[in-house]
């Protein structure tokens, strides 16, 4: 008897289930809505605060700097209509548009001060502090040993801001579109204290996009700023952003109508989801090998070339990353333009060495000193945990045994934070590596090799080296600067102190319904101002 | 009664004193720290940040200090969420973990209990050895395999229900099934077995004879016993729900504590896991306890230790 009655209730719980269910429609009924998975909660929306890609994306969207990057990742007027560069290249004045705060305050150039002033503080101590430390006495302010009148930067009037560099600094503009150079509203920072940035109550903005809802891990809803000085780009009617950290559920969202971009495939589907239309889009990013040049036979350039060359670049992106990755045969990734000729930066400087040539790598080896791999130490190639990281240092592994005959090299694997422990102690012989450009210009990538920088873990230097990153971020003049950082390249290239693996790319895809979207090879990576629905 | 209940107060503070000391000294023996990135930070705000998290004060003092802040139930700010408390995100994740584990708590009881009945009253039958194997599956399956099952096939595949995340109502259901697998199948099984056991003793045999029917024999007399086994399992389910959380939380971008926990640990948001680890010690604990009271209640066959009469 009971039996019956179990079964009548499981009966109907299923139906209402399934009922219910029904009801759900993947149509937004009217209104153009994007929906789109940022992949984690963001850490912050407290601009100097700010270090992850995604804050960088929504940053972009809520607020507006001096310049706005367009889609070839230019800087455009954002709240600056025009500007003035003296002939040194020292000075930068800009010259604002009235704009509102999204509460209807004015901006002004008081908020940007303001604003770069709070990022820099020692009491705040941003990561990215660092970014206006091409200001006049910016450094020293963040260090402590300088004060915050000594910083250049001069709030003319109202509309005009003048900044003082230290030195010319040729890729300046495109800094001034970083988060870290966002204007901030400072009542609001001083109501909200350290809760500023956190919640939707504790923020103003000025950008395309106001914040109206902000729900932790699970999603925050943008709308259209009706005051945004631009707003007649804007198309949508309201941006929806989740906080989806795992990718294979990203996938199934998508798959089943309930996101309308992706924007981070599993490396498994890759294959099948290239045939359903995705894109391989450009990502100025160098993964990379590192050595330990202090470490013997590290400190060797022939063994460190022979290495490269024995590695099979074409194979890995094939094989084992299957992103559609380009194979790097130098450092600095294709997509910088050199603004003198409009050529790209990768190809006039062009390949340093030929993928895979084993001959060479074998010959070079025995001109080392260890022909045929013999007489080698052992070596430990360093990684973190991530699946894919492991395999492509397993294939590594294999080439150099097959191509030059070294059979001990092992693999360490370490959690993330630790790995990044013992790869800034130099506690490692090879150690995987990556670097993603923080603006578009090829220094952003050669002034990580200066002798005793704080991001070049190779232990490498060289003052010839140095003194040419010197004339690359200071000489004004365009071609002078990038015959320089050509001539950088050439010398970092010679004796390789890492090896290139392959260049990153951003594997994506949109709903066919989903137009307009903005993707940028760095910095916010995708920008929806001028997104739109098409036909559903 | 009251004696033992103090004792048991006391032994679950110096238990939770003890967790609260093993982690945090675990944590900061662990290499690597909250502001180690791929792109080094400047050795300057470094020492800054250092600074204002105490992380530069002696050892002994930032664990005395933290203790002290944990009996004010003041678990400090966030190191990865420099805006946002321990107790604030611990505020707003756990409400959606604890009904989520509640669902599947439910979903496992409502499930196991009355099928694990029919299944001892159909000793042997069909309904038995079906129930037994499905109970098997249950059981040997890991909830991320039937979380993957039901995400492609029920979610991408027929559309019957929304893929993850959280909110409405029809979202809590697969990632619940997916919880409430193992449970529901121990649980089934263990009712078979302890209702079967029942059903041989002499009571139960008097209770027909006396010609009671079949179903006031089954309420009155034989469920109430069969069900301590369950009573006692409560505790257990409850901790492995506390854990298979996390995965679930994640495979279903669910915004629960579990998720926001593993992730503490990766970003050695060293405020967030003690927090996290404190809180859900305190409430297994508690719990822990509450089902050893609520025992007392429901077998009459167990006293005190120092036999209460």
């Amino acid at each position: 008897m009971f039996w019956k009655r179990i079964s009548i209730v499981l009966l109907l719980a299923m139906v209402a289930t399934i009922g219910a269910a029904g009801c759900r429609t993947t149509a937004q009924g009217g209104e153009m809505v994007i929906r789109y998975n940022l992949g984690t909660e963001p850490q912050t929306l407290d601009s100097a605060l700010a270090t992850g890609q995604p804050e960088l994306t929504l940053l972009n969207e809520l607020f507006e700097g001096l310049v706005r990057l367009d889609e070839l990742y230019q800087p455009q007027p954002g709240v600056a209509k025009s500007w003035d560069i003296s002939d040194d290249g020292t000075v930068y004045t800009f010259h604002l548009r009235k704009a509102k705060w999204s509460n209807g305050d004015s901006l002004t150039a008081k908020d940007f001060k303001y604003g770069w002033l709070r990022a820099i503080s020692p009491e705040t101590s941003a990561d990215y502090a660092y970014m206006l430390w091409y200001i006049k006495g910016a450094q020293a302010y963040t260090e402590g040993t300088g004060t915050a009148d000594a910083v250049g930067i001069e709030v003319v009037n109202n509309t005009t801001i003048k900044i003082t560099l230290d030195q010319a600094t040729a890729y300046f503009l495109s800094i001034c579109a970083f988060p870290t150079m966002l204007p901030v509203h400072q009542a609001t920072v001083e109501a909200s204290g350290i809760k500023y940035g956190s919640e939707v109550e504790n923020i103003v903005t000025n950008g395309p996009f106001i914040l109206t809802t902000w729900e932790h891990e699970n999603i925050l809803e943008l709308v259209p700023y009706d005051d945004y000085w631009n707003r007649k780009v804007v198309k949508l009617d309201k941006l929806e952003v989740y906080c989806i950290e795992e990718e294979s559920t990203e996938l199934a969202m998508f798959e089943a109508g309930e996101l309308d971009v992706l924007d981070n495939p599993p490396i498994e589907e890759m294959a099948r989801l290239k045939e359903e239309g995705l894109v391989i889009g450009g990502n100025l990013g160098t993964y990379y090998y590192l050595y330990n040049c202090q470490k013997a036979p590290f400190d060797n350039p022939l063994v460190r070339k022979a290495l490269n060359l024995a590695i099979n670049r074409q194979q890995i992106v094939d094989n084992v990353s299957q992103g559609g990755q380009i194979p790097a045969l130098a450092f600095v990734p294709p997509g910088i333009k050199n603004p003198v000729n409009g050529q790209d930066f990768r190809l006039e400087g062009g390949n340093y060495f030929a993928d895979n040539d084993i001959a060479t790598a074998q010959q070079l080896l025995a001109e080392a000193g260890y022909p045929n791999g013999q007489g080698l130490p052992k070596i430990e190639i360093l990684t973190n945990d991530r699946e894919a990281h492991i395999k492509i240092a397993q294939a590594i592994m294999e080439m150099w045994k097959q191509g030059l005959g070294i059979d001990n090299v092992t693999v360490r694997t370490e959690e993330w934070g630790v790995y990044l422990d013992s790869r800034d102690a130099g506690n490692f012989q090879v150690a995987r590596a990556g670097w993603i450009a923080d603006y578009i210009d090829p220094m952003t990538f050669i002034d990580m090799w200066v002798t005793g920088g704080g991001n070049n873990n190779s232990f490498w230097g060289d003052p010839d080296y140095d003194a040419l990153v010197v004339t690359g971020r200071t000489n004004t003049d365009q071609a002078t600067r990038f015959q320089a950082m050509h001539d950088a390249e050439d010398i970092f290239m010679d004796v390789m102190p890492i090896a290139p693996i392959y260049f990153y790319t951003d594997p994506y895809m949109y709903k066919p319904y989903v137009k307009g979207v903005i993707k940028m090879p760095a910095g916010p990576a995708i920008d929806f101002i001028k997104a739109y629905i098409e036909n559903p | 009664m009251t004696r033992y209940l103090i004792r048991r107060l006391f032994m679950t503070i110096v238990a939770l004193w003890a967790i609260v000391t093993i982690t945090f000294f675990l944590m900061h023996a662990i290499p690597g720290g909250p502001f180690s990135r791929e792109k080094e930070l400047p050795a300057i705000v470094i020492k800054n940040l250092e600074r204002r998290y105490h992380l530069d004060w002696p050892m002994w003092k930032q664990y005395g200090y933290y203790l002290w802040n944990v009996c004010k139930w003041d678990f400090g700010p966030s190191f990865k969420y420099p805006s946002r408390t321990v107790n604030e995100i611990i505020a707003d994740g756990f409400p959606v973990s604890a009904t989520l584990g509640a669902v599947a708590i439910g979903m496992s009881l409502l499930i196991g209990i009355p099928i694990g009945i029919v299944s001892a009253f159909r000793q042997y039958k069909w309904q038995d050895n079906i129930t037994r194997f499905v109970a098997t599956l249950g059981v040997a399956l890991p909830n991320y395999v039937i979380a993957a099952g039901l995400i492609y096939f029920v979610g991408v595949k027929l559309h019957w229900l929304p893929v993850a995340r959280w909110g409405t109502w029809d979202r809590a259901i697969m990632p619940a099934i997916a919880l409430a697998g193992f449970p529901a199948a121990f649980i089934t099984r263990l009712v078979r077995s302890s209702m079967l056991e029942v059903l041989q003793q002499d009571y139960i045999r008097t209770a027909k004879a006396k010609g009671l029917p079949g179903e006031t024999v089954l309420y009155r007399h034989a469920l109430r016993n069969a069900l301590i086994p369950v009573v006692t399992y409560l505790g257990p389910l409850i901790a492995g729900i506390f854990t298979g959380v996390f995965v679930i939380e994640r495979m279903f971008a669910i915004p629960g504590l579990g998720d926001a926990f593993v992730n503490s640990i990766s970003n050695r948001d060293y405020t967030m896991i003690l927090g996290v680890t404190v809180f859900y010690s305190a409430l297994l604990l508690f719990m822990n306890f509450l089902v050893d009271v609520a025992y007392v209640f429901i077998d009459p066959r167990i006293k005190f230790l120092e036999g209460e009469d």
